[in-house]
């Protein structure tokens, strides 16, 4: 009886886990709107919780553009200060945070966050409130239609393409894709899919994977099985992407293996191995192989300041604050009205493309503007265009 | 050929989960508590291993011997700070105290040392390749110390003087008490036991698993699964329990789309403990009786 007891607690405590959110506050002090020395952005990000990679990687990107910015003497004479809320992830707090900033700490701009989910639920309120923002996410059709809503990062389905783009260009007929199981790697088989049929490539095999997990054998071996032209690889932006293409190399599959710009992160080598890293050629945002002047010092940077090399994710956050920059710089007045007229018509150079906005289009550049990246001996290299 | 590597990876998959059941056992059978922080105490024991290897230790074994040591005393503050002052509100407190101890690890590993699974160096590089089947030196390896724990446990409780102190500590602590047993004592011992054991596994597996990440809470679910699966009361019931689910999932991912194994291998679970709810082994024990 107490066996059956303790058994059943047990199981009311995980079911309670299973559908519980967990949530709390956040954390904020300011209050400036741009008076005094300073001018205050505002920062949606998920720093903790589950997702809390993408948003310290995002995290890290600003903190070098405001430190750069202020090096050389701010914009206008003031200071640029982040006003971050940590949102942990959770679409609640992404909008509870959204609103403290806009009606408490009263900034015109908010930056983030770059999490699907919580971009489609905080975008309505930019307009509401009457205050910029400017999205991490690759979704343009959550900004598209918006009055105040911008995004930098180029768009998901452009990287599918130039994917595709790059498969046919080596001859590729026919190919697998193995995709994380979630909704940014959802909407890259969906892509990659639609891409690929447009393109006349046979697609023989799809599988998704829980980046949740660590052994993905059986996904990389049905791939390889089917014997394609090429793989492509559509990840989650954390270290399961590593796991699933050290997998694929173990399979000796020798065809072509492409992936997204999550397979352009610096941990790659290390996490998959030397010998898997060789083999995948990522389509990314970033020109790691073969970087420009202004590319090449933000690396450099970046390199010196946190020691590692910086992910897409974290350059997009830096363009984002760079953006605003350029876009204090040229509004008359710090108020979402104007800055946001300011973004749409500044059709700013980044180290990322051209962000070109209307009316219309507030998404990143497009497919022509992702550059393949590939690692020798761990380094970033340019891949062999045989 | 397939079938082989992923029978392989299959039984890895298994053993690693049985590491974290054996966890769930050890503490249920000598306290009667359901420790749901299990699989990130391994995380936690990965990490522990990751910063002593940064710190330029490079033999792993002795990093493992190092982390074990860790594991054994942080499982007596754990007991000291987690269990013992939730005990006397009884067993669904407890349990409360371990689900909440089991965010804070997994959010606190993510503060200390980053949200992302790191590499981790195995103990032997390598793969051992018999006949078409080719297994890696790690993967052994945790074969290996999983039957060498499932050894020392059945042992441990059914032979010793200790074990049996503990199973009788948890079983009817006053009663214990009255013969002199010191259960403060043996729970203490029990939470040590487990955390040492999940340090240690975490080490173990890091290589595979990679160290850190957001794994904790997977692993638990899976450890608990395989333990409940084998019955929770059994040791040996517990390993097979989890290594079926291992080499189940495994096999399983290789022929249905990859999103409907766990759901399909969790209704056959509750379809296993409609037939027999004390689990494949549990059922056995009772029929012996």
């Amino acid at each position: 009886m107490r066996a059956a007891m303790r058994r059943h607690a047990a199981i009311a405590v995980m079911t309670a886990l299973a559908v519980t959110v967990t949530a709390c506050g956040s954390s904020d002090s300011d209050t400036s709107d741009g008076s005094g020395d300073t001018y205050t952005i505002g920062v949606v990000n998920s720093t903790t919780g589950a997702l809390g990679a993408v948003g310290q990687q995002e995290a890290k990107g600003m903190q070098l553009a405001v430190e750069e910015i202020n090096a050389a003497g701010g914009v206008k004479g003031r200071k640029l200060k982040l006003e971050e809320v940590d949102d942990q992830g959770s679409v609640n707090l992404t909008t509870a945070g959204f609103k403290k900033l806009a009606t408490e700490t009263k900034v015109p701009i908010v930056l983030g966050p770059g999490i699907s989910a919580n971009a489609k639920a905080v975008a309505p309120l930019a307009d509401q409130y009457g205050v910029t923002q400017i999205l991490l996410v690759a979704q343009p059709e959550v900004a598209n239609g918006t009055k105040h809503v911008f995004e930098v990062p180029l768009p998901g389905k452009a990287n599918s393409e130039a994917m595709v783009n790059y498969a046919k260009e080596q001859g590729a007929k026919s190919a697998a894709i193995i995709w994380a199981n979630n909704p940014y790697g959802q909407a890259g088989n969906t892509d990659v899919t639609n891409a690929a049929k447009a393109a006349g490539i046979d697609i023989v095999n799809s599988e998704g994977f829980d980046p949740g997990k660590f052994d993905f054998t059986a996904q990389a071996g049905k791939a390889a099985a089917a014997d394609p032209d090429a793989i492509f690889l559509y990840g989650a932006g954390g270290s399961s992407d590593a796991l699933v293409l050290k997998n694929v190399a173990a399979t000796g599959y020798e065809g072509l293996i492409i992936g997204d710009l999550a397979y352009s992160s610096d941990f790659i080598p290390e996490t998959a191995g030397g010998n898997a890293a060789d083999k995948v050629v990522s389509l990314t945002a970033v020109d790691y192989g073969n970087p420009d002047e202004k590319t090449k010092k933000f690396l450099d940077a970046y390199k010196a300041k946190f020691g590692e090399a910086p992910s897409v994710l974290s350059t997009y956050a830096y363009v984002s604050v760079q953006l605003t920059a350029a876009a204090i710089e040229k509004a008359p007045e710090y108020t979402g009205e104007e800055l946001s007229k300011a973004i749409e018509s500044l059709n700013f150079e980044s180290i990322v493309g051209k962000l070109a906005y209307t009316p219309e289009w507030r998404g990143g550049p497009n497919a022509d503007a992702f550059k393949p990246v590939t690692f020798k001996n761990g380094e970033y290299a340019v891949p062999n265009q045989g | 050929m397939r079938i082989i590597d992923l029978l392989v990876s299959g039984l890895t998959l298994g053993a690693i989960y049985a590491l974290v059941a054996l966890g769930f056992h050890l503490v249920y059978r000598m306290t009667g508590v359901l420790d749901f922080a299990q699989g990130d105490k391994v995380i936690i024991g990965g990490l522990l291993g990751l910063t002593l290897v940064r710190q330029g230790l490079d033999t792993i074994l002795l990093v493992a011997l190092l982390v074990l040591i860790a594991g054994l005393l942080l499982g007596i503050a754990y007991d000291a700070l987690v269990i013992l002052p939730t005990q006397n509100n009884g067993h669904i407190a407890t349990i409360a105290a371990t689900v909440g101890i089991m965010l804070v690890f997994a959010n606190g590993g993510h503060l200390i040392w980053g949200p992302d699974g790191k590499p981790f160096p195995p103990v032997h590089r390598g793969v051992l390749e018999i006949g078409e089947m080719r297994i890696g030196y790690q993967d052994l390896l945790i074969w290996v110390v999983v039957i060498g724990v499932a050894i020392g446990l059945a042992l441990l409780l059914g032979r010793s003087r200790v074990g049996r102190g503990m199973v009788a500590a948890a079983t009817d602590p006053l009663a214990a008490q009255a013969v002199g047993i010191n259960v403060s004592r043996m729970r203490a011992i029990a939470f040590a036991l487990a955390f040492g054991l999940a340090a240690l596994a975490g080490v173990l597996v890091a290589p595979i698993t990679l160290a850190g990440g957001t794994l904790g809470t997977a692993l638990t679910l899976k450890g608990f699964t395989g333990a409940v699966l084998g019955g929770l009361a059994s040791t040996r019931g517990v390993i097979v329990g989890a290594v079926l689910l291992g080499v189940i999932e495994s096999e399983l991912a290789a022929v249905i789309p990859n999103s409907y194994v766990d759901p399909i291998v969790l209704i056959a679970l509750i379809i296993v403990l409609l037939v027999m709810p004390n689990g494949l082994f549990g059922l056995r024990r009772q029929r012996l009786a």
